[in-house]
């Protein structure tokens, strides 16, 4: 299929392309069997590895315009950037996060509480440094058409930008979060590169905060009919969640059974259809989230589009939280697969680039980029 | 059915923009046409590598070593038996699914992480003797005064001087690093530690337990022990290696490990503290069966309670195994004698003020660390 370059007429300006995935449970579940096992053996030092062959599997089973991606990252490289972070960042930030444990042990309360609080705050600026230095790696060992992606300015901007937009939002209790979430989707996309071509996002927070509202509402709501509902079952079952204290002062253990149980399990369930119905609130503002985000994301001419319902990704998300709790995290690159095959069904670009005009980038490679990543255990 | 001609797609890497290209099969390469028959390159079958197989679609796209960022995308009808025998072991090596790398990576982690096991010991050993006296004093002391906040130091006059007819009596048996310093804690809790620097504590529980003074002595004796060893300090870097090494290198897998080797080093240290309990007592001349009577005590009360924890998870070696121990020793003994008078040991059980006592907890392990 011969290709148009200089794709200005209107015909390719509407095209629409999707991204395909071709892989398969039955292809990752050997990849990833080898890869617990290994990392079991090594006691953790292969997960560097592990996480590289699960990437370079998925990314080659994802196609556009019937070329696939490639991902260009090697274990070595993830391990070596580990261990720059641990010998020059996490050591000497642990050593003294210890010391300031010892003052406080030892009673030089003032002294080794501002040391702790200092620590935890470098963390924290690191925290956003290391979230943009690991999209930068993944980034700039991303290729497709044999040309790679990147990510242009300082990490430390971003983790600057990071740390000030996040203490917004705790100062408004929460109510900042669209604003950031956009404002850090605006500086991490304008600044994402794919060969020469530039990535372009101009939107502003405003049509989140219609979702993001609702979503809060729903929450309150959902609050207050389970504590209506705790109230009425307590009051219902009152005889059944005393607890006879002296007996259990004596020794005496039989009657222990019942009312403890009862009380735990009723807690445990009441904490547990909380969360859903919290998890389900903010799935409005989310989806809405990630409809606002990438449908006003652009690439040299070419729109995204995301075309999923609320309900089917609660579900999605829902499938995803349940995978990784009963895994106990090991199902992990089964939902990374499950994501990529997200996009591949749910995914529209619209208009193709005037790939003649875009080159390979010019954009150094980082040598490492996971290391602090790693160390906070992000991604 | 094999064809020497495919039709593909081709970049090459400078440029985005992708051609309609001819390839051509011959012996040991393949040649990259435009469709018209203009040559633009030539790759070996050698520099080949896939860059992934969609066999779904029939297709599949490759990449030489020779040149970066260049690709090549065959979509014919037939590719793969065409690939299969011109270059069938470009098709081999899918990407992340390989199994001889990962084996590799594993067997070199692996040896290097033996040597490192084999040389740890001797790196906390190292890094034990660099640290100076004065330091493992101060350590020692600022972790006792840390207990003594709460738990004051009892000083009952004639309890501290049959203490100290006890303890100078045990010191004179074995070389110290430090003179130790053994006090008596107000706490109701039957248990006893050595801190780094030679600091001994005894809580007032241990002490009231205790059926005689020689089962006193032995427990003296046994942080004794762990003091002419140096257990504290060692105890004290080998965990902040464990836990800096194992467990932030190797993430949960290693932070488990950690916490079985910490345990195992635990158990060994208690046993060689056994050890050298039962020398220093028979080269004072005092019976080891008070230690044994109360390991014998201390079991019976952890039967009622909770019995069969996982020595893998514990911190001191079975109970009745050290018991079992120190009553094999006592074969070999020789004459002893008391190591306090009838009322020596009664003014030793009183050091502690009787008012002011807290309640009395019993832990169900009962360790004597």
């Amino acid at each position: 299929m011969p290709e148009n370059s200089g794709g200005a007429d209107a015909q390719s300006r509407d095209e629409k392309h999707y991204l395909s995935f071709e892989g398969r449970f039955g292809e990752l579940l050997p990849i990833v069997l080898l890869n617990i096992l290994l990392t079991i053996v090594t006691l953790g030092i292969f997960r560097f590895w592990a996480k590289n062959r699960v990437r370079r599997y998925l990314w080659s089973k994802l196609r556009l315009l019937d070329e696939p991606f490639e991902y260009l990252g090697t274990g070595m490289e993830l391990f070596l950037g580990f261990l720059i972070v641990f010998f020059l960042v996490l050591l000497p930030l642990g050593g003294l996060l210890f010391y300031g444990q010892y003052l406080i042990q030892t009673l030089r309360i003032g002294t080794g509480l501002t040391i702790m609080l200092s620590v935890y705050m470098i963390f924290f600026f690191l925290y956003g440094v290391a979230i943009y230095r690991m999209r930068r790696y993944q980034m700039s060992r991303t290729s497709w058409r044999g040309i790679r992606g990147g990510q242009t300015q300082s990490s430390l901007k971003y983790g600057g930008l990071f740390f000030i937009l996040t203490i917004l939002r705790v100062i408004t209790f929460g109510i900042a979060t669209p604003y950031v979430a956009n404002k850090l989707w605006k500086w991490e996309v304008n600044n994402k590169r794919f060969g020469t071509g530039k990535f372009d996002y101009q939107e502003d927070s405003g049509g989140l905060w219609g979702p993001f509202f609702a979503s809060i509402g729903l929450a309150v709501a959902a609050y207050i009919a389970f504590i209506i509902l705790y109230i009425f079952v307590a009051d219902l079952t009152e005889g059944a969640w005393t607890i006879d204290m002296e007996a259990l002062q004596r020794g005496d253990f039989s009657d222990f059974g019942l009312g403890v149980y009862a009380i735990f399990a009723f807690y445990l369930l009441f904490l547990l259809t909380f969360n859903i119905f919290v998890l389900i609130s903010f799935n409005i503002y989310q989806v809405a989230l990630l409809r606002h985000l990438t449908n006003h994301t652009q690439y040299e001419n070419m729109l995204f589009e995301i075309n999923v319902s609320a309900w089917k990704y609660l579900g999605f998300t829902i499938v995803n939280i349940l995978i990784i709790f009963f895994s106990l995290g090991l199902a992990d690159p089964f939902v990374q697969m499950r994501w990529v095959r997200f996009y591949a069904d749910h995914l529209t670009l619209i208009g193709v680039p005037d790939f003649e005009h875009i080159s390979q980038t010019v954009l150094e490679k980082p040598r490492f980029g996971e290391g602090l990543a790693d160390a906070f255990d992000i991604g | 059915m094999r064809s020497e001609v495919q039709p593909g797609y081709y970049s090459d890497g400078a440029s985005a923009i992708r051609h309609n290209v001819r390839v051509i099969f011959k012996n040991e390469m393949i040649e990259i046409q435009t469709e018209s028959g203009r040559h633009i390159d030539v790759w070996f079958y050698r520099d080949l590598e896939l860059v992934s197989n969609s066999r779904q679609g029939g297709l599949v796209t490759m990449k030489t070593l020779a040149t970066e960022g260049a690709r090549l995308t065959l979509t014919g009808d037939n590719i793969a038996e065409t690939l299969q025998y011109f270059a069938p072991a470009v098709l081999k090596k899918e990407p992340g699914r390989s199994i001889r790398k990962p084996l590799v990576i594993t067997a070199v982690t692996v040896a290097i992480m033996g040597l490192l096991i084999l040389v740890y010991p001797v790196l906390t050993r190292f890094a034990a003797n660099l640290v100076p006296t004065s330091w493992e004093r101060e350590y020692g002391r600022d972790t006792v005064a840390f207990w003594e906040q709460h738990w004051p130091v009892c000083t009952n006059k004639k309890g501290i001087a049959a203490l100290e007819k006890m303890s100078d009596r045990l010191v004179a048996q074995e070389q110290f690093p430090y003179r130790p310093n053994i006090q008596v804690l107000n706490f109701g809790m039957v248990n006893a530690f050595a801190a780094p620097g030679g600091e001994v504590v005894l809580f007032r529980g241990l002490i009231e337990k205790a059926g005689s003074a020689e089962e006193v002595a032995g427990i003296l004796a046994h942080e004794l022990g762990h003091v002419t060893h140096r257990h504290p300090i060692k105890g004290a870097i080998d965990a902040i290696g464990l836990s800096i090494f194992l467990q932030s290198f190797g993430g949960d897998v290693g932070g488990f490990a950690a916490q079985i080797t910490a345990l195992s080093n635990s158990r060994k240290n208690e046993s060689e503290a056994d050890e050298t309990a039962i020398r220093i007592l028979k080269s004072a001349h005092i019976s080891p069966s008070g230690l044994k009577d109360f390991f014998d005590s201390i079991s019976k009360d952890a039967d009622s309670t909770i019995s069969g924890f996982p020595t893998l998870l514990s911190s001191h070696p079975k109970t009745e195994d050290r018991a079992e121990m120190v009553r094999r020793s006592l074969e070999q003994s020789a004459i002893t004698t008391a190591i306090l008078t009838e009322a020596e040991w009664q003014d030793l059980k009183a050091i502690c003020p009787q008012s002011d006592q807290d309640e009395v907890t019993e832990s169900e392990e009962n360790p004597i660390e």
